[in-house]
């Protein structure tokens, strides 16, 4: 990779020079191998003293400063140069927190991220090229190389800085919810596209427990988002339990030496499959994933309003969806029922077509075709 | 008299219409295939849905490209000609235009036609998973107003005068230089959005074209 495109043709550009200054004192000509040997010497001793050169500048500059941007318990550090960027970073930063915490924004664990810009600014390019937020492996790019992240947008930037502070948020709750969430505690408002990617699982998903769900069970629901019993029985059909061993044989190679997962996968005992699937928990995985379940989360919080958050991370020594319920302040049949009507709502906009839309564009075919009639081609112009 | 306008428009476009019915009724089958999966996961039937949903976006520029086609070419000789041919028959115009439109439309029902064939085709091929359906009567049905817009769009255009056109091209022209020049000016408001908007959504002409084309969907 080369990159930026400046440099590359300026290194490109530099070769063929280096080249051309080579072969043409020469004619063309064929050198010696002690000719070469020399060369080569004095070429990496120029590469050391220039490598030395870079270093001790280096070190001569003066250190960055940094400022201080705060948005409840989040610090963001930013060096002078890109503050006004980073300060409207903030200021987006600041409204999702309030959309979806509103008050208890304060009980989020202080969290510091250093934002730092990278890769050259030119007169020519004076946005930023990168956004490095130091530690958390989190990058944003310019728009032109990727379609997904920019760094020169606030709104897409906030919006990953607020899954960075979602992820710390983590350490605040009971690990048994903190699991159930698998470590994403998602406290902001459920977007459409999570809503409808919830939707799609339920759908879809051919377990028996989901299509339970699907078709209104709301006792079935709540064990299908491993709030009820939570077991090998409950959560698969037998022959579900025999198609899970039957396709973690395929990618756990403890279950091809086990004779249990052989008498399951082949000869149909469910009693082994149950066996294999409590000797081995990790190939069971809860009915729906771990994105819908935190549709859930978002959903109670939403409906609990103000101070949902804080009474979710008082209620940590409950089972999680009572301590859900409570942060929802209703019963936790109804916040399971006010969720399956949520996502069931979230039925992405399919290509059957509806009778106003059918009939909208017959009434513009014929509107078009009347006035095509009454055009007026007798008179040529 | 129909008839004779129907094989002279066949004449000028029949071409175009063999390539547009074979299109449509490739189109669904192309859209399938990823549908051969035996015993899919519910991660297959997601990857399904994705690429059936790349491939929608070719249904509206299929219709598109059809109404186009014998939208324009329905009026093409009756300009070059300078409309003498409708000057000598016998017929009032808006009989002349009902001729060219009725025409049209015939022509416009083998891609059509050929669509609904090839999402019938498609859906009986597919090994859908559970959970998901196939929606082959609601796409033909979807992708047939779809072309009759845009060919009655282009149809109407076409007939008109060269001073409709202009006129046309004129309130086009003006709002986009007033955009540029309130712009310019340091205005922040998008007049270009809104408009277009309006003409994609619900009750715009447009509206048919956009959205999900889902031969398979949930």
């Amino acid at each position: 990779m080369c990159e930026p495109r400046i440099r590359c043709v300026l290194v490109r550009s530099a070769a063929v020079l280096s080249v051309l200054l080579v072969v043409l004192p020469s004619g063309g000509a064929a050198q010696s191998a002690d000719t070469y040997r020399e060369r080569v010497q004095r070429l990496e001793q120029r590469l050391e003293r220039l490598t030395a050169e870079q270093e001790r500048r280096a070190e001569a500059m003066p250190p960055v400063e940094l400022d201080t941007l705060r948005v409840g318990p989040v610090r963001l550090l930013t060096p002078i140069p890109v503050q006004s960027f980073v300060t409207a970073v903030a200021a987006q930063l600041r409204d999702s927190l309030r959309t979806s915490l509103a008050g208890d924004t304060v009980l989020l664990p202080p969290v510091n991220l250093l934002l730092r810009p990278r890769g050259p600014r030119t007169a020519a390019r004076p946005g930023l090229d990168r956004l490095e937020v130091q530690g958390v492996h989190q990058w944003f790019y310019r728009e032109e190389e990727s379609r997904f992240q920019q760094a020169d947008i606030p709104g897409p930037v906030a919006s990953g800085l607020l899954d960075v502070i979602r992820l710390r948020t983590r350490v605040m709750l009971d690990s048994t919810l903190s699991l159930w969430l698998e470590n994403d505690i998602a406290f902001d408002s459920l977007t459409v596209i999570q809503a409808q990617t919830a939707y799609l699982e339920l759908a879809i998903k051919p377990w028996r427990i989901v299509r339970d769900c699907y078709e209104g069970r709301l006792d079935r629901c709540r064990d299908a988002l491993a709030l009820g019993r939570q077991s090998v029985i409950t959560w698969y059909t037998a022959d579900e339990r025999r198609h899970v061993v039957e396709t973690a044989r395929e990618w756990e190679p403890r279950l091809g030496e086990d004779p249990r997962a052989q008498q399951c996968a082949v000869g149909g005992d469910d009693h082994a499959c149950v066996a294999v699937l409590e000797a081995y928990p990790h190939v069971l995985r809860e009915p729906l994933s771990a994105l819908t379940r935190q549709s859930l989360l978002r959903i109670a919080l939403q409906s609990g309003g103000t101070g949902a958050f804080g009474r979710l991370v008082r209620s940590d020594t409950l089972a999680v969806l009572d301590a859900l319920a409570t942060a929802a302040a209703v019963p936790a049949d109804s916040l399971i029922a006010r969720w399956h009507r949520a996502i069931l709502a979230a039925r992405p906009r399919g290509t059957v077509l509806t009778l106003g839309g059918g009939w909208t564009a017959f009434v513009w075919v014929v509107v078009l075709g009347v006035a095509a009639m009454r055009s007026t081609r007798w008179r040529i112009r | 008299m129909f008839r004779q306008i129907l094989l002279t428009q066949w004449k000028w476009s029949g071409l175009g219409i063999v390539v547009a019915g074979v299109a449509a009724f490739a189109l669904p089958i192309l859209t399938v295939q990823q549908a051969g999966v035996a015993d899919p996961t519910w991660l297959d039937a997601l990857a399904l849905l994705s690429a059936v949903e790349e491939w929608s976006r070719a249904y509206p520029l299929l219709a598109l490209a059809i109404g186009l086609l014998l939208g324009t070419t329905a009026w093409s000789r009756d300009h070059r000609n300078q409309h003498v041919y409708a000057l000598t028959l016998p017929l009032p115009r808006w009989h002349y235009v009902l001729l060219r439109y009725g025409s049209g439309l015939v022509l416009l029902a083998a891609p059509m036609v050929m669509l609904w064939f090839g999402a019938m085709l498609a859906a009986s091929m597919a090994s859908v998973p559970p959970g998901l359906q196939t929606y082959p009567h609601a796409l033909a049905l979807r992708f047939a107003l779809a072309a009759l817009v845009a060919f009655s769009l282009l149809f109407a255009i076409s007939a008109g005068t060269a001073r409709t056109a202009g006129y046309v091209l004129s309130i086009v022209g003006v709002v986009l230089v007033g955009q540029l020049l309130f712009s310019l000016a340091g205005g922040e408001t998008n007049l270009i959005e809104p408009m277009f908007d309006r003409m994609i959504t619900w009750p715009g002409p447009f509206d048919i074209f956009v959205g999900r084309w889902m031969l398979i969907d949930v």
